[in-house]
Parts: structure tokens; sequence; C-alpha cells
């Protein structure tokens, strides 16, 4: 082997080791997906959809933390916006007032809803804060809230999810703006 | 000063990558793998696994980069993973040696090119030296190296000798101390 393809070989083995410890940091900061898919699936009743939900959530949980800078520090603060909408419905409907396919269906929705809405608000303070590449930190976070919210609105169906990724979308980027203008 | 600006450039690096910048990867590897090829090369006397221990050590460093915190010395953090890379090394060869059935760490009995090569520089080095000494000296230390006893009464033979050797440590410290 030639000194330059030695190097060659040594630098890709360098990156290589490098790439596997992001991704192995990127499976630890998923894990919290887990009880988050596993409390969808013992509460809504939908398996397909939470595992679709979950299982796109963990993957995108690792890649952003993986990827680093500030989608990797989008992570935290979409998943503890997420547990808005993915908590709310799921606390409405224990609490007895929503029943799925009756008259209190509204309240279910409204649960999704206020959840986005509280999510929305959380991201975009958040992302007002970050320092540099604030639109990927909203993106980011918008994603990984809007997913773990479809967790816990799966049970309002599409059009619980629907207003939940309306509420969070529709918040987190005016709050974002008007954070920022006021800082 | 200067030391000082490049310590901070070097954590900044280290920093970036940490935070997933790929772009500090390539300036990163060029500074760390001189360091640590000098270091373990210095460590295993220029033996040709001292480049394997860099290697370990370079892989190992850059797995765990993600995981430096700032306010670390980087250079002590990579040098400290390659010395105990050199150390691993040293006691796989010495487990090896073990498992082979000698207990002694076997030595290759050709000398190898820079034990040749220090070997020789101290010869002329030592010959420079005995040139500036007396006859006489030169004599009595011949008569020592050589296991031969002069016809001379011991305490003067001692005394001679003793006088030679202080004036051969004078001659070796004024040529080669001051250097």
């Amino acid at each position: 082997m030639t000194p330059s393809s030695d190097s060659a070989a040594l630098r890709a083995r360098a990156r290589g080791a490098y790439e596997r410890s992001r991704l192995g940091l990127g499976v630890r900061a998923a894990l919290p997906v887990l009880p988050m898919a596993a409390l969808s699936l013992l509460v809504c009743e939908r398996p397909a959809l939470t595992m679709a939900s979950g299982g796109l959530l963990f993957v995108l949980a690792v890649a952003l933390r993986a990827r680093g800078g500030s989608c990797a520090r989008a992570l935290g603060p979409g998943l503890l916006a997420g547990s808005a909408p993915l908590i709310l419905p799921l606390v409405l409907r224990a609490s007895g007032h929503c029943c799925i396919g009756g008259a209190c269906w509204s309240l279910c929705m409204l649960g999704c809803t206020l959840g986005g809405l509280l999510a929305g608000v959380a991201i975009g303070i958040a992302a007002a804060m970050e320092r540099d590449q604030r639109g990927a930190f909203l993106l980011s976070a918008t994603l990984v809230a809007g997913l773990a919210g479809v967790l816990g609105c799966a049970m309002a169906g599409a059009s619980g999810i629907a207003g939940m990724a309306i509420a969070i979308a529709g918040a987190s980027i005016p709050t974002a703006i008007a954070a920022r203008a006021r800082a | 000063m200067a030391t000082r600006e490049h310590e901070h450039d070097l954590e900044a690096l280290v920093l970036r990558l940490a935070d997933g910048d790929r772009t500090a990867f390539e300036p990163l590897y060029q500074v760390l793998w001189p360091m640590a090829r000098r270091l373990t090369d210095r460590m295993l006397l220029g033996a040709p696994e001292a480049e394997d221990a860099a290697q370990e050590a370079m892989i190992k460093v850059f797995a765990r980069a993600s995981m430096f915190e700032p306010g670390r010395d980087v250079r002590a953090w990579v040098l400290g993973v390659a010395a105990y890379e050199c150390k691993t090394l040293r006691q796989r060869q010495l487990r090896r040696r073990e498992h082979a059935g000698s207990t002694a760490p076997q030595v290759d009995p050709t000398p190898s090119p820079e034990a040749v090569a220090i070997a020789r520089d101290l010869a002329a080095a030592a010959a420079a030296v005995l040139g500036t000494l007396r006859a006489a000296d030169l004599e009595t230390l011949r008569a020592v190296m050589n296991d031969e006893r002069p016809d001379l009464p011991a305490p003067t033979f001692r005394k001679r000798l003793e006088r030679a050797l202080t004036r051969l440590r004078a001659a070796w410290s004024s040529r080669h101390d001051a250097e």
C-alpha cells in the first residue's frame, strides 16, 4: 500500500468511526420515542398509525442527532413540545371527557389542537433563542413535535391530526418571529 | 502566546466536530495525525508498530470526538489516547510472547539500524575524547580495560587510575556537556 493510499484508508476509517459514534448518539437520543410510542399503542388502539409515526419519529430523531448542529439541538425541544399534543388528548380521554365516535368527539379534537398550539409556541420561543440556522431548527423541531403529536392524536383520526399539525405550524412561525423581534 | 492561540484553534476545531460540523474533520486530522505519530514513535522507539498504535489512537480520538467537552486540553487528550494505545500494544506483544511459551521477552539478535547508529556515534565521541588524554593516562585505562596489572605497586596504580578517570570525565564534560 502506498503512503497516500494508506493515509486515505486511515482517514476513511477515522471518518467511519466518527460517523458510527454519531449514529450511536442518535440512537441513544431517540430512545424517549419508545415509551411515547408504547403509550400511544396502549391507549389509542391504532397500531398501524402508531407504528408508522413512531418508526418515522425514531428514524428522524436518530438522523437529526447524528447530523448535529441546530438540527440536533432541535430534537430535545421538539420532543418536549410534542409531548403536549401527545398527552393532552390521552388525558382528556382518560378523564372521560372524550368519547370516540360520540358527542364528546370535539373535546378530543380540542385536546389535539390545544396541544399543537402549546407545542408551536414552545418551539417558536426555542427557535428564537437559537443563535444560527433558526430555519433548520424550526423545521426540525416542528417535524419532531408533529410526529410526537400524531402518536397522541391517532385516536382522534385524520381531522385531529390535521388540527394538531396546523396548530403547531401556525403557532411556531409567528411566535419565533415575535420572540426574535422582542429580543 | 502563539501556543495558547494554537490550543484555542485546536479546541475550536474539536468542538465544531463535536457539534456535527464535518468540515472540521480534515483540518483536525492534519493537526492530530503528526502529533499522535510523533508520540508513538518516541514511546515505541521507532518500532514499526508505532504507526499501528498511532492509527488506532486516531480512530479512537475521532470516535470520541462527539463527546468532547469544552475546556478540556485537546493535546493532553489526544496524547493520552496515543500513550494508552502504545501501552496496550506493548502488553499485547508481551502476552503473545508469553503465550508462545517464552516467559522472558525475546531480544532480536540483530541490532536495529538506530542502535547501530547510536553505537557508532558513541564510539566516535569516546575516541575523540580519549585522543585528548595524555599517553600515561591512556596506558592506565587500556590496562584496566584489558584486565592487565602493570608492574607497579597497587596504591600507585590506583592513584594513576583515579587521575586518568578524573581527566577523562573532565574532557568528556568540556566536550559534550556544554552542547
